[in-house]
């Protein structure tokens, strides 16, 4: 890896209340103010599958796509850009040296690889703490024009992410679930508090071209029908299970 | 001559009788244990009820081989014919196997080794007595001449030249089985994975929810594996006896099913001085099920590794060893994290990710290589439970049956057990290869995986009678390789 390196603020950042004035960089900028897709570390394969398909087509339409690097939701909507490969950059909450969870090493190695990179305001060898994490969601709030909330427990730091995001004048959109689910609290308060539903892919795609104008690249491959239960789609395709498979992992690996 | 139990092996034992100078000892040598020595006053008591005359004399018995221990009640019948034979009262017996335990009153009982009696006899080309409630099920054994004896006086006359009764195979009855795979709906990839599983004979992992019917999937795995051959039923019924276990003699492959708790001997085999078979050769020609796959201890796991490699279990005892045959097909389930609902829909997972990594480890590493199939499995979707039922099984077994006589022709082996070089000689679509290329670039595979996704391929290719393995076997191939 090559190492950390400082650069001034991107100028679309420009007039940001409340961010440093470097920051610590490996790989490269996000070039242009994208969509962040954030939630809880407690996903279910349900908020997995949501994350998943949201953040293949937003990576699809051109737009970058910020998370923070978690478990969880975070970096489901990483490896998703990285499946299609598109960049997607990760915001952390420590030196860009420290990559939390370790896990994520590998996952962050090929957001670099993709073209995208790791963003941090922290220098080389700061550890990780809680107390540096709603720092990190400021930052991911600042690049991004619009927030995706997956999966959120109420008392998460993605709810810290989306408030901020407010706070910026940003706008936060949420992905409902069921009401009896305590991870989907979260997102549900949202949307009764006035954040505008995800209702799917090609729903999200819809709503981002009217907050942030047309993708940067219209007319991509189609989205891809959202994640469901593996059985229920073979079912409903009443195709030989095999072949169904089959499509599966073409699709799976981009063929 | 009689029988003794070596593993799961009969081997034969001579009995040899000498009546020598007035006297009333009756000495038994050759290894016996209590129980056979006890045979003594079964023998003296029977023969006296069959109304015939115990020679007041110095009686000799020696099992041979001398150095062999024996054990159990099966040599009574064959020793009182040998006393007769030796005070002239019936001719010597001669060639034949003999085996049953007596009743004092002279009538035969039952033999825990009718079935190697009757194993043994046929590999000589030599007639069987055996006591009339194992006959027809010893006579299933291919090529025995198996003779029914009810009472020592009627195998004293058969041995003296009567005609007699020839016992007939036994008909396996239709078993009516209590589960079958039309139980299993709105699960489609775990029914189309247990098929190929069944297929080709491969190992199968299923990783999912507590309650989303790994059991059940299990349970259904012998229901459409073909029927184990004559010979194979034999081998599996003689294992049984030497576990003493009851058990009809069937062709229905076994389903074994050990809790993570066994211990290490019951699973794989043990005990002092006469080692018996574990959990592992009971299941022999069947199925062996490891549920909760993740809470068995590791050297267990490690122990049932080079087992399943060899298809046999050699367990040494001081001065000999005795090997047991294992060649099982393992299914084991396993919950995804601790607390099992890690990925699931509903319930979100309260495991910390170093509990999952601790979790995950122990069910990584050489044992987990052996699982060619690996399915992911999710609670089936309740719309779907209420559906039309699946497939019955035995429409199932019919393509697995094809599947299966297509690979015995090709290499004489099922596909989950072609080494590399067989692999190298299957035939394949030029696309195919190109997937598994495309895969193992894009780090879905490693090369370990692409060994298993072709055997894996080549078993669906058989199920559809396809000559060439095709794109799309490999690429439903890649989807059971399991993300773990």
């Amino acid at each position: 890896m090559i190492g950390p390196r400082q650069v001034e603020l991107p100028t679309f950042l420009a007039g940001v209340p409340g961010l440093p004035e470097e920051l610590w960089v490996i790989g490269s900028m996000p070039s242009r103010v994208g969509v962040a897709i954030v939630g809880t570390r407690r996903s279910t394969s349900y908020g997995e599958g949501v994350a998943r398909a949201l953040g293949r087509v937003v990576a699809m339409a051109g737009w970058p796509v910020i998370s923070g690097l978690a478990r969880g939701i975070d970096g489901v909507a990483h490896q998703a850009c990285v499946d299609a490969e598109e960049p997607g950059w990760a915001v952390l909450g420590s030196g860009l040296d420290i990559v939390y969870p370790r896990q994520n090493q590998p996952l962050a190695q090929r957001l670099i690889g993709r073209g995208g990179g790791l963003i941090s305001e922290y220098a080389p060898g700061t550890p990780p703490a809680p107390f540096r994490f709603p720092a990190r969601n400021r930052i991911i709030a600042a690049f991004s024009a619009v927030v995706v909330v997956v999966e959120a427990a109420v008392t998460g730091g993605a709810l810290i992410t989306a408030r901020l995001a407010l706070e910026l004048g940003r706008d936060v959109l949420a992905v409902p679930g069921d009401i009896d689910r305590q991870v989907s609290e979260g997102c549900n308060l949202l949307i009764r508090d006035g954040a505008h539903p995800v209702l799917g892919p090609e729903d999200l795609i819809e709503t981002l071209t009217f907050l942030m104008g047309d993708p940067p690249r219209p007319g991509s491959k189609p989205a891809r029908s959202m994640d469901e239960n593996l059985d229920r789609a073979l079912h409903r395709s009443n195709r030989p299970v095999g072949e169904a498979l089959a499509d599966l992992t073409r699709s799976q690996l981009g063929l | 001559m009689s029988v003794a139990m070596v593993g799961a092996e009969p081997r034969p034992v001579r009995i040899e009788a000498h009546v020598g100078r007035p006297s009333e000892t009756f000495s038994l040598v050759g290894l016996p244990d209590t129980s056979v020595r006890e045979a003594k006053q079964r023998v003296k008591a029977a023969i006296l009820s069959s109304g015939q005359e115990f020679p007041h004399r110095q009686i000799t018995v020696n099992l041979s081989p001398a150095d062999l221990p024996k054990a159990g009640s099966d040599y009574d019948l064959p020793i009182a014919l040998g006393v007769l034979a030796a005070a002239k009262v019936i001719p010597s017996p001669g060639r034949m196997i003999v085996a049953g335990e007596l009743s004092l009153d002279g009538s035969v009982r039952r033999s825990r080794w009718a079935i190697g009696a009757a194993l043994l006899a046929s590999e000589r080309g030599w007639p069987c007595l055996v006591a009339d409630a194992d006959a027809s099920t010893a006579a299933r054994v291919p090529g025995a001449r198996v003779f029914a004896i009810e009472s020592l006086a009627e195998a004293a006359s058969v041995v003296s030249g009567s005609s007699p009764r020839v016992a007939t195979p036994k008909v396996e009855e239709a078993t009516v089985d209590d589960v079958d795979l039309s139980d299993v709906r709105g699960q489609p990839s775990a029914r189309r994975a247990l098929e190929i599983a069944a297929a080709g004979g491969h190992h199968l992992l299923m990783i999912g929810s507590p309650g989303c019917g790994k059991t059940m999937l299990a349970r259904r795995l012998p229901t459409i594996l073909p029927p184990l051959e004559p010979d194979e039923a034999v081998e599996v019924a003689c294992l049984w006896a030497s576990a003493d276990r009851i058990k009809p003699f069937t062709t229905r492959p076994p389903f074994r099913a050990p809790h993570h708790s066994a211990s290490l001997a019951a699973v794989i085999g043990g005990g002092n001085p006469h080692p018996q078979p574990g959990e592992v050769s009971l299941a022999h020609g069947g199925v062996l099920f490891l549920d909760e796959l993740g809470e068995f201890p590791p050297h267990l796991l490690n122990a049932l590794r080079q087992p399943l490699e060899e298809g046999n279990v050699a367990i040494a005892r001081r001065g000999r060893s005795v090997t047991f045959p294992a060649r099982a097909q393992v299914v084991a389930a396993s919950n995804p994290c601790p607390c099992g609902f890690q990925g699931d829909r509903v319930v979100s997972c309260k495991c910390s990710p170093t509990e999952v990594a601790r979790y995950r480890r122990r069910l990584s590493g050489p044992f987990l290589d052996r699982f060619d199939l690996r399915l992911p499995m999710s609670a089936p979707d309740p719309d779907l439970l209420l559906g039309p039922a699946g497939e019955a099984s035995e429409v199932v077994r019919t393509r697995v049956l094809e599947a299966r006589r297509i690979q015995l022709e090709r290499f004489s082996k099922t596909n989950s057990a072609l080494s590399r070089s067989q692999l190298d000689r299957i035939s394949y679509e030029g696309s195919a290869l190109d997937l598994i290329a495309a895969a193992v670039r894009k780090g879905f595979l490693t090369g370990r995986g692409a060994d298993r996704v072709r055997r894996v391929a080549r078993t669906i290719a058989d199920l559809q009678t396809a000559e060439l393995v095709e794109e799309v076997h490999v690429a439903e191939a890649v989807h059971y390789r399991g993300s773990m």
